[in-house]
């Protein structure tokens, strides 16, 4: 004869199922033998909130299938397939409720159907197909590392790099009509702000080369700060130290830096990368901190403006005392940078996250000062 | 109609931290990363993922498909960095670099309990893992390819490991006994091409899995109860070189092994067994042992005598499938296999043979030892004969010649295979 367990869900409806099924979700099976119940209609064992009746029945359907001993694997795969062609909400509600029973099989396979929707997918398409909100502002979006304080500072220094870097690309197309792609542009401009941030790679060997590279790419910046007309000689000049600089960086730990490798990512990985880029989207793992071209077109105009005046102001004090930061810097002591017995280094971070002095007045040059440092730690930093 | 008021309402982010940590993890590195973008809640949701799997398509290549491995650097150091709670497993897979960054990144995996260990190199030159590799000690699966290692003198082993597969890796004979020894949980050793062990004594009270492939000068189990498949593929006979003494290795290696199910011998393996004094026979049974797969040289008598020691302590032996080698003959075989004749013992068991490089022009051993199985084995379903590659046999001759034998079982099937 065959026993029935019953099961209530949150609704209060009462459901009746064979044994064997049942005691497939170890929730259930755990219910059972702890407290008994589940015998009858009045002992009904209650199921978690997450289970509703549509979805319960879902589970009961899986767990009768899997619980039938003699299966193969393949019979098993195959209605697992077909199991879970179900729309979204669905999928994640079936999640959920298979979470609750501790039905882990399950929760498994639906968190890969899950993972699959996501895989390869640009975030507005994934925000689509989950419903997600754009709550996320600009800042947030390009900030990769965590930052306790939303220093508007930092975001003045962020919106200089976005402009500087759109000047960087303007000249750029401007020198090469077309004929130069964005995305080498990007390397490029990439490397000079991981360079001022410090990225970690400084090369002690070539110490000088890299100092005087820095030299050259900052009296460049300054000489754009001022009257937006560069020469082309100066992009060229900035871009080809710029590529000395990465080979410079990398030469000396890696022997093969540019390696040809089979492109086996997929086309649409690298599309979706492409469409990252330009807008505000950031991948925060994989482009430099502050990588966001057009970060600037999504605030509304009379933002802009303000925001605009800002950073003209912040620059003009940037450049006024440029000269002198510069060779204060150089004064300073080399602060060497400790490796410990195992042969590790510390890692560097963004000179941005070092404390900035509360006192407004004084920002711009401890902001220098810092950046300094910044650069003189990265100088003296041991090769790996 | 319905009012769909909540059709639009965000379903996916309210799911638990260990769900979400699920569907994460079943996403390559880089989309998992890239979930930081999609709103609030997701911020730093990826931040706890336990496993990080990481290759060089981690990062997407730049147009013309090279890597930049600058770029791949950087992408590990920022996960890493960012990274909250414990590891479980970490991999790294990569043609191209296996310097000193990895350094930090196995310090940081140490301090951070990583259960789960891969490092998978392809470079010139191997990776000398650092002293904070052997700190690892919550490691319970251990697979690497391209490296050195060389322990601190305080290292005493990993005490949890269940799971080792080293390949082309560089270590001594004593580092090797350091980490076998101490490891009552080892169940999976997988070991190839490794450089400076040579002289293995293996010893597991849970191993259920061995594989060699490399070269050798001795080795013996210890106390492997529970070893059931051993896979040992010698690709040299260095072995030859160091004295012998008076032990016998095919008790050295089998003797103990009352457990094991699955045997498989490849290259210089038999005649590594046949050296030294060989037993009368073997001191064990084998009852579970349901299959041999070996490269033996018919001509060689001891070679001869090992299978012949083998077969008779493996009762239940369902399946054989060997390979003809030529070699060096220490001593003729001559007709050893028809001198064995009918066997008081019948292999009651045997179902499936199947023979590789088999030659029929002269009086070729491998043909005698066929006959021989076929008039002692009463079950056998299927004999499947590979003819002499490289030679052009005549099939049909063949055939004639083994059907010619005769056979205990009646429904025994003759089966040739074409040439390879």
């Amino acid at each position: 004869m065959k026993s029935y367990i019953w099961l209530q869900t949150a609704d209060g409806s009462i459901q009746q199922v064979e044994e064997e099924v049942a005691m497939f979700c170890p929730m259930i099976y755990q219910e059972i033998l702890q407290t008994g119940m589940g015998s009858s209609k009045n002992y009904a064992i209650s199921l978690p909130q997450r289970v509703n009746p549509a979805i319960l029945s879902l589970i009961l359907d899986y767990c009768r299938f899997h619980q039938v001993p003699g299966r193969s694997n393949k019979e098993r795969k195959s209605f697992d397939e077909k199991f879970i062609r179900l729309e979204t909400k669905r999928l994640c509600e079936l999640t959920s409720a298979a979470d609750s029973l501790q039905l882990k099989p399950l929760v498994d396979l639906t968190s890969r159907a899950l993972a699959r929707m996501i895989e390869g997918k640009t975030p507005e398409e994934i925000r689509e197909t989950f419903h997600l909100p754009d709550d996320l502002t600009e800042e947030e979006k390009l900030e990769p590392l965590r930052n306790t304080a939303d220093d508007p500072r930092i975001r003045l220094l962020n919106r200089l790099y976005a402009r500087k870097r759109r000047e960087l690309k303007d000249k750029e197309k401007l020198k090469n009509v077309g004929v130069e792609e964005e995305h080498v542009d990007e390397r490029s401009v990439d490397d000079l702000l991981s360079f001022i941030n410090g990225d970690n790679g400084g090369n002690p060997v070539s110490d000088s080369k890299v100092v005087k590279a820095a030299k050259h790419k900052k009296k460049n910046r300054r000489r754009k700060d001022q009257p937006r007309d560069s020469s082309s000689n100066n992009v060229n000049k900035n871009h080809k130290e710029l590529d000395d600089l990465s080979s410079v960086r990398c030469s000396g730990e890696v022997d093969n830096i540019l390696v040809r490798s089979p492109c086996e990512t997929s086309k649409l990985k690298n599309v979706s990368d492409d469409t990252f880029a330009p807008k505000a989207e950031l991948d925060p793992a994989t482009k430099a901190e502050l990588d966001d071209s057009d970060i600037d077109d999504e605030l509304d105009p009379a933002m802009k403006e303000e925001l605009d005046r800002e950073v003209e102001d912040f620059a003009r004090r940037l450049n006024s005392d440029w000269q002198e930061i510069l060779s204060l810097g150089q004064e300073k002591k080399l602060a060497p940078i400790s490796v410990n017995g195992n042969g590790s280094l510390q890692r560097y971070t963004s000179a941005f996250v070092f404390g900035w002095n509360a006192d407004n007045s004084t920002i711009h040059r401890s902001a220098i000062a810092h950046i300094g440092n910044g650069f003189e730690k990265m100088l003296t930093q041991s090769g790996c | 109609m319905e009012m769909q008021i909540d059709h639009l309402s965000d379903i996916i982010s309210n799911l638990p931290d260990h769900v979400i940590e699920t569907i994460l993890v079943h996403l390559p590195i880089r989309d998992a990363v890239r979930t930081s973008v999609l709103s609030h809640k997701w911020m730093y949701k990826w931040d706890t993922i336990p496993e990080l799997v990481f290759d060089e398509n981690s990062i997407p290549p730049t147009e013309d498909g090279t890597i930049r491995i600058d770029k791949l650097v950087n992408f590990i150091d920022r996960v890493l960095l960012r990274h909250k709670g414990p590891v479980r497993k970490f991999d790294l897979s990569t043609r191209f670099f296996n310097n000193s960054f990895i350094d930090s990144w196995i310090l940081f995996l140490s301090r951070n309990g990583v259960k789960e260990l891969s490092l998978q190199f392809h470079y010139t030159r191997p990776y000398k893992v650092p002293y904070s590799f052997f700190s690892c000690q919550a490691i319970t699966c251990l697979n690497l390819s391209c490296c050195m290692l060389k322990p601190p003198s305080g290292f005493k082993g990993f005490s949890d490991l269940k799971s080792l597969n080293l390949e082309l890796v560089a270590l001594s004979n004593e580092v090797f006994d350091t980490i076998i020894s101490n490891c009552i949980t080892l169940e999976r050793l997988i070991l190839k091409k490794l450089h400076g062990c040579t002289r293995l004594k293996i010893r597991g009270l849970n191993l259920q899995h061995f594989c060699f492939n490399g070269e050798l000068t001795d080795i013996c189990f210890i106390d492997a109860p529970k070893l059931s498949f051993v896979s040992i593929i010698l690709q040299d006979s260095l072995f030859k070189q160091v004295g012998q003494g008076e032990s016998s290795n095919l008790i050295k290696v089998l003797g103990s092994l009352t457990g094991l199910e699955k045997l498989d011998m490849g290259c210089y393996f038999m005649e590594f067994l046949a050296f030294g004094n060989l037993p009368a026979r073997l001191p064990v049974t084998y009852d579970r042992l349901k299959c041999i797969s070996l490269g033996i040289n018919f001509e060689d008598l001891n070679e001869s005598l090992v299978m012949l020691c083998l077969l008779q302590s493996s009762p239940n032996l369902h399946e054989i499938e060997f390979l003809v080698d030529k070699g060096v003959v220490t001593e003729s075989a001559g007709d050893f296999w028809e001198a064995q004749g009918h066997l008081d013992w019948s292999m009651n068991h045997l179902r499936v043979v199947r023979a590789y490089e088999i030659d029929i022009v002269g009086a070729q051993p491998e043909l005698q030892f066929i006959k021989f199985l076929l008039v002692n084995s009463p079950v056998l379903e299927t004999l499947n004969v590979t003819p002499k590659s490289g030679k052009n046999i005549d099939k049909l001759k063949m055939l004639e010649e083994l059907l010619r034998f005769r056979r205990a079982s009646a429904s025994a099937e003759i089966i040739s295979n074409r040439n390879f």
